[in-house]
Formats: structure tokens, sequence, C-alpha cells
């Protein structure tokens, strides 16, 4: 059995640690901290925007142009049909209710300020918009006080600039609740029984308001575990759709997948270590604090790029990948940054993660894109390309 | 009787502070905010006037004797922090010397101190440094001084006219100025009648000046400087040495100001540094801070310096600090038209003296200044009481909602200078949407995201100036919020 070490915790380590050890792979995660995926709701891009900052309606169209091919090993739109369907399937597995059709075009998710922004697949709860057809009225949830709920602005923009029809209603505050209440506060309330009772009732009292017949959206604070049965609960009280718009981090969607993804992956004999790994070499990985090392036939590293705390410059402006030791000079420009670490091994390890291979995520929307391309093409050349295709088309053919 | 002032820096307020307390109306009318120049974008030192005591004895003579005024008249606004001048080791004992004799006849107060004294008390210094001295250096907090300042002449029947830039002067046919006409941000003109103008524009006084007569010589010399995180010294720190770059280091509040370059430029706007340039400026640090470099640097900003020389072959360096009062109509231009040049912020109050006397005498009355002895009225209400349930907006600078909205007619840069917020480590990524829901009342979305994308844009200038260690990281943090989960995109 192969031993993989995956040094971080973020989207693509987790994602990275579920297909190798569907694979056979002996899996042992090794995180310094919590990792990224606190930090999102949990969306995962494929191309937003083209070189020109232009939203791209058709991310599909956009990666069949062959110019667009940008990487070493080009993948045809086949190959990302494969691998994103593999992640839908892999989110089904830990308990998301996915549906494996992949999207089409498109969609807009709306920010807590109510700009919209594109991106290929959410989570269920997330609140989405047809980037090209018109789209149902709403009715936004204000809750209370919640600092990071800029809901005037959210409203001002949707009445002044937007082609869609909301209203908001305000929910009373519960007697628990406290000034410094932020999102992950709320949804821990909702979690307890009195929490997603009191939601019911409050639900029931604001429907009396409601004028229109569209869906119900809250900010993002329904529950981290209890999510899909609260959004069932309360859309049946209300008799209309329920989804959530995302808020700033910590953001509970992401914190909804991490929690499930963990959990899914140590039943699974994933083992979880807390340590920081200072040096990666043929044999394993050596942890700082003389913590030790562990043996491994491969590594993975998947420490994200600054965010992650991976990557760390000096004053000199030399840019070190803290877990490979790979040197390179910074000049100021993300995309020299990003070029440190690319989906291929290098000396020791495959490096892994949305900010690879040249890619700006933030700049094209692409991050998704990213991590599945780094992640999958690590676990095709540690497992072999022949494990890898035939395992691929028992997940494609398995019952739904 | 009425004086138009051009520029709300410290000296176009001091100047309107001035007469306004010789009972003169005016009106100050400035291009941008409060403080938006020169005055905004120092290191925050109270000067005590040691660090010109050899090459420039008069500047270093206005200092010493302006800051013992601005410790009586801003009490409030003013840190007594001291300051050491510190000798790094292999540095030319000479100047040291000469320093001391200077300092002596200048009368500045000064001592020795020990060695022990200085680890102790400053304990991130270079362990070989050879020799100190104690000054009575200070920490200046520039905005809410200025802020006090404009609330007095307010006060006093003044006007402070913001967003507003002088467009034309008008002249009487016998000489003398009779109006400005003014511009408004929305591109309203209108002209505002006056007996007598005074320049105060600073980097853009000669620009200021070719409306009315010959533009004069300037010399524009732009500092870069670092900010770090924490107070990382108890007391202002001074390289002793002739003055050059990278050779003070001011505690300001919570953080840490390094600074400064000198560099000659053409542009009165200073540009944001660039990473290079915040470089050289940290490895000037070796001999003083060792461990600068892993510091938690915040940001770079810069700053220009207005200095005035008719000759024009010296270095920026070498040109005087001391100020210069020009009359116009000995120029050939209007009569009862005055500009002030060069200068440092710590004689801001000398300077509104000299200048106000100089248009008294023009304005044929007898007044004298009073500035030296009235204390600048305390500011109101703007910092509340630290409440056991508040909720900060800011986190970083513990800034709340209350404090906010206690500036109700302020624009998100204005509120930035007037509570702090978005100053800290974060640099606003996480209370920039919070402080501007509270402004989103009228539901103008177009004008709040307006602001909100210029103040990003000022934030994420001085940033990309220092990216290095935890800032770099915070950078990428910041920019991947702005775009994953606000949306906001903008094209680069």
């Amino acid at each position: 059995m192969r031993h993989v070490v995956i040094v971080g915790q973020g989207p693509s380590g987790l994602l990275a640690a579920d297909w190798l050890s569907a694979l056979g792979a002996a899996v042992t995660i090794v995180a310094a901290s919590e990792g990224s995926l606190a930090l999102w709701s949990g969306s995962f891009d494929f191309r937003n925007y083209d070189q020109d900052g232009s939203m791209v309606t058709d991310p599909w169209q956009w990666w069949a142009e062959p110019s667009h091919r940008t990487f070493a090993q080009a993948w045809e739109l086949s190959d990302w049909k494969r691998w994103w369907t593999a992640l839908l399937r892999s989110f089904k597995d830990i308990g998301l209710i996915v549906d494996l059709t992949l999207p089409r075009e498109n969609r807009w998710i709306v920010a807590p300020t109510g700009r919209l922004r594109p991106t290929f697949w959410c989570p269920p709860w997330q609140w989405t918009l047809s980037s090209s057809e018109p789209n149902e009225p709403v009715t936004l949830v204000d809750v209370g006080s919640l600092l990071d709920t800029p809901i005037n602005w959210l409203k001002a923009r949707t009445r002044n600039e937007s082609a869609w029809l909301t209203e908001t209603v305000a929910l009373r505050r519960p007697d628990a609740w406290r000034r410094h209440w932020s999102g992950l506060a709320w949804a821990a309330f909702l979690d307890q029984p009195a929490g997603a009772d009191w939601l019911i009732t409050e639900s029931i009292q604001a429907r009396e308001h409601m004028r229109l017949s569209g869906a119900l959206v809250f900010p993002q604070v329904l529950g981290v575990a209890t999510t899909e049965r609260l959004i069932q609960r309360i859309s049946d009280a209300v008799d209309r759709p329920v989804f959530e718009y995302a808020l700033m981090p910590p953001a509970v969607g992401g914190i909804r997948i991490r929690e499930r993804w963990r959990k899914s992956l140590k039943s699974r004999g994933v083992l979880f270590r807390p340590g920081h790994v200072v040096e990666v070499t043929d044999s394993g990985v050596r942890l700082g604090e003389s913590a030790g090392r562990i043996a491994a036939d491969e590594v993975v590293i998947a420490t994200g790029g600054m965010v992650g705390g991976g990557l760390a410059l000096n004053h000199e402006g030399i840019l070190t990948n803290t877990a490979t030791g790979e040197r390179g000079f910074f000049s100021g420009e993300l995309n020299a940054l990003t070029s440190v670490g690319v989906g291929n091994r290098r000396s020791h390890g495959y490096v892994v993660g949305r900010m690879v291979g040249g890619s700006d995520p933030d700049r094209h929307g692409d991050g998704g894109a990213m991590n599945v391309w780094s992640v999958a093409t690590a676990v095709q050349a540690i497992m072999g390309e022949r494990a890898v295709n035939s395992w691929l088309s028992t997940r494609e053919e398995g019952p739904g | 009787m009425r004086v138009v002032v051009v520029g709300a820096g410290a000296t176009g307020l001091g100047i309107a502070w001035d007469l306004s307390l010789r009972g003169i109306k005016v009106t100050v009318v400035e291009q941008g905010d409060i403080a938006q120049g020169t005055s905004g974008r120092f290191h925050g030192l109270l000067h005590s006037g040691a660090r010109y005591a050899v090459r420039d004895p008069k500047a270093a003579r206005e200092c010493f004797e302006e800051n013992k005024i601005l410790r009586k008249i801003a009490v409030g606004s003013i840190e007594p922090t001291g300051g050491y001048f510190v000798e790094p080791e292999a540095s030319n004992s000479a100047y040291s010397q000469q320093w001391v004799q200077a300092m002596n006849r200048l009368g500045i107060t000064m001592r020795e101190t020990s060695l022990g004294e200085l680890r102790l008390r400053v304990p991130e210094l270079h362990p070989k440094i050879q020799r100190a001295y104690w000054v009575p250096d200070g920490v200046i907090n520039g905005f809410e001084l200025l802020f006090r300042m404009r609330q007095g002449i307010e006060m006093q029947g003044g006007t402070v006219r913001l967003f507003t830039r002088v467009s034309g002067v008008k002249v009487e046919p016998l000489g003398r100025v009779e109006g400005v006409e003014v511009q408004s941000r929305q591109g309203g003109t209108e002209w505002i009648a006056c007996d007598g103008l005074i320049n105060a524009a600073g980097p853009y006084a000669s620009e200021v000046a070719k409306l009315f007569s010959h533009p004069f010589p300037m010399r524009l010399s732009r500092g870069v400087m670092l900010v770090f995180a924490e107070r990382k010294v108890s007391a202002v720190i001074n390289r002793l040495a002739p003055p050059g770059d990278g050779d003070i280091l001011v505690p300001h509040h919570r953080i840490s100001i390094w600074g400064t370059s000198d560099e000659e430029t053409s542009d009165p706007e200073a540009g944001p540094p660039s990473i290079e340039e915040s470089r050289r400026l940290l490895s000037l640090a070796r001999d003083l801070f060792p461990e600068m470099h892993q510091w938690r640097v915040l940001r770079a900003f810069s700053g220009v310096r207005p200095l005035y020389q008719a000759e024009t072959s010296m270095d920026s360096r070498h040109v005087t600090r001391d100020f210069t009062i020009i009359d116009h109509a000995q120029m050939g231009g209007p009569e009862a038209v005055v500009s002030v040049v060069g200068g440092k912020w710590v004689t801001y109050r000398l300077m509104a003296e000299k200048a106000v006397d100089a248009m008294v005498a023009k304005l044929g009355i007898t007044a004298t200044c009073k500035t030296e002895d009235v204390l600048l009225p305390p500011l109101g209400e703007s910092r509340l009481e630290l409440r056991r349930d508040r909720v900060n907006l800011c986190e970083c600078e513990e800034v709340s909602g209350e404090e906010v909205a206690a500036w109700p007619e302020a624009s998100l840069g204005q509120l930035r200078t007037r509570t702090w917020f978005s100053m800290g480590p974060c640099q606003g990524t996480f209370c920039l949407h919070r402080v501007a829901e509270t402004r989103i009342a009228d539901g103008d979305v177009k004008t709040l995201d307006s602001e909100v994308m210029s103040l990003r844009r000022e934030r994420d200038r001085g940033m990309a100036a220092a990216l290095w260690g935890d800032n770099a990281r915070q950078w990428a943090l910041s920019r991947s919020i702005r775009s994953q989960v606000l949306a906001e995109v903008e094209s680069e």
C-alpha cells in the first residue's frame, strides 16, 4: 500500500486525501492550521473572467478554445467533465445533497453587499441567479443586527441596479441574542433545537409580511450540522424555496463542508496530524519543534498560497516555499508568486492548489478548476493512469 | 475684513486660526481634505531641533521653541515621548562632537544617556550602539491637532471649504486683491470677496501663485516612510549622523514609523512608493534595528516636502528647513497677497504668525498674535467612552459604530483619518463593508461604491509597497476576500 503524506487541509488537501484514499492509498494529512475552507462559502469556479476582465458565461466554451489551454498537460473538455463529476460525487459521499449533472453555464452568486459574482458550482444552500435568464422575485431576510450583513446596502443595490425584484422581511431578535453575535454564533444557535424552533416560529410570522412569492433568502447562518434539515423545515413552514447568501469569513458554508469532509475521511482511515512541516525529503516529511518525521512514499504539498502560510517571503523579496524550500524572486506581481507551485513533481513532492501553473484565481475566477486540475494531475502521477481511469469510470457509472 | 487662505494643511489652518484669534474673518479653501497633502504624510515627529543643530541652526532653534509651545497649546495631541540620538557602531564620532557643541550653543535640552539605560529603555536597538543622548523630541497626532484647529476656526466664525480649489484671483485696478474664484468638486464656480490672500498650498504653492504672479522657485522633495504594526520603541530614535535617509523611528500610538528618504521630484502629488524604495529604506535600518526586517510591516507611504530655495544647485538635504514669506507685491504681483513656503510641521505656528504679521501690515491694522497662549479647543464627542458591550466595526483599531456615527457628514476616506478605522493590520479588509453600511441611508449605491473602491485603492497601494512577511499574506488574503466574497472586481 502506498503511503502518501498530504501537507495542508484546505480544499485541495482534502480533495487529494479523498481521491487518493478512494484509490487505495494510505493517507496522512499533516496541517499546521485549520485550512482555508473556512474562508469561503464553498463555491467552485471554472473560469469566470476572460483575460480582459469581461465575464465568461459559458466556461466550457472558454476552455474549449485551444489558446486557453495554458497548462503543460492540456485537458480536453472530456477530462474536465470526468473530474468535475468525480468532485461532485465526492461531495455526495460526504453527505451534501448534490445533483451530479454539471452546470452548463456560470451562475451568479450574490455578495453580502449585493454585488453579483459568477461561479460554476455551489452547494445547494447557496442562492444563485441565472446570468442569462430573468430571475424570480425573492424575499431577503434581515436577521437583526448581524454585523456582517450590510442589508441596507444589499437592499439599495437590488432596488437601484438589479433586474430582479426583492423585498425584505426582518426577524425579531431571539432572547439569547448578544450584540457580538457573528454568523457563526447565529449558526451555533440555530443548530440547537430551541434555536431551530424559534426560527420556524419567526419565519411563519414573517410570512405574513411577504408580498412576493419567490424564494426566501437568508444570510448564511442556517446551522453548521443541521443545515439541510433546517432549510427543509423553513421551506415547509413558509411554502417556498429557502436559500442563503454568503457572508464574510469565517464562512459557515465552508465550515460545513470542512467538518463533513474531515469526518468522512477519518471514517475511511485517513489520519489527521497537527504539525508544521519544515522539510520534505524523498522518504517523507520532517516536522518542526522536534516533532519527528513521518515516512511516506509520496508527499503532496497543499499549503495554499501566502494565505495558507505555506509560502514565506523574506525581506530581500525572496519567496520560499516553507515545505519544499524552493526559492524564487518575488517582484510584487502575484503571477511571479504563483509560478512557484506546479502540478507536477518537483524534486520532492507534488504541489497542488488553486494558485498553480501561473494562475491568478482572484483575477480570473478559476480557483476551483485549478484545485481540481492540480489534484487530479498529482493523483494520476502517484496512483498511475490506468488505475485512475478505471476508478473514474466506476465513479461515472455508479449509482447516482 | 476677510482673508482667504489657500490650503488646509498645518500651515493653512495655522494661519486661519491665527487670523481668527486676531479678529479677522477667514475662509480656508482646500482642494482635497484636511491634511491630505504633506501635513498628513509625515512621520509625526515633534522635532526638538536636534536634527538640524549642525547644518541649519536657525531652523533648529525655531523647532526647539515651537516644540515647547505646542506641548502647551496642543496638549492632548502631543505625546511627550522624548527621543534619543544614538550613534551606531563604526560611525564618525567627529560629527557627534560637532553636534554636541552645536546643541550646547543653541541651548537645546540634551543629556548623555548611559548605554545601560538605553538598552533598558529601548531593547530593540542594536547592541553595539556606542553613544546616546536624550533630547525633548515628541510625537504629534497631526490629524487630531488639525481637526482641533479647524474646530477653533469655525467656532470663531471662520469657514473651511474642503474639496474646493482656487481657479482664479481677481485684482482691482489699483493692484489690490479683491477676490478669488473657487471651483467645487461638482464643477460649480463662485467668487469669494476678500481683502487679503495667503497662499499656504504646500507643494502646490507655486502653481497657486501662477494665478496672480510669477511662479517662484521651489524644491520638492519626496520622502518615503514605512509603518510597522507595533509600537516597537517607547521614545523617538534618531541616528546621530548628518541628516540622511533611514535615520528616524517614531512611535505613533500603537504603531511605529520608520523614515525617511529624500529624493527630488517635480510632482507635487506624492506618488505611491515602490517596493524597491521601501526595501531600500528597510535595509538602512541594519545598524540601528537589526531585527526590523522581521517586524510586522503594515504599509509604506510617501509625502512631498515643499522646500523653498532661490538657488537651484543644492541637493535637497542641504536646502534649509527654514521657511520664507513671500510678499507678492514686491515681485510685481498684487498687493495684500502673501505666500508661505518651506518650514517644518513643528514650526507651522511660527510660520502662521509671520505670515499673518505680514498680512495685517498690508491690511493696515494692528492686531498681535495670540496663538502662543491660546489652547486649541479639544475635540468634542469624537471618541466616546468605551462601552462594555460595544461592538467594534473596525476590530484592529477598535472603532465602534458610535464613533463612526459621530461624523455624519464624513465620506469613507474622511472617516479613516477621523476615526482611524482601516488603519490596522487588515487595512480595511474586514471592516470597510461594515462602515460603508452605516453610510447607505439615502440609498446612493454609486457614490458609496466609488468611495469604497477609492479607499481600497489607497490602502492597497500602501500595502503593495511593503509586501513581505505577514503583510504579504495579509495582502493576498485581502485581495482574495475582495474578489471571492465581496465581488469587488476591478480591471487591473
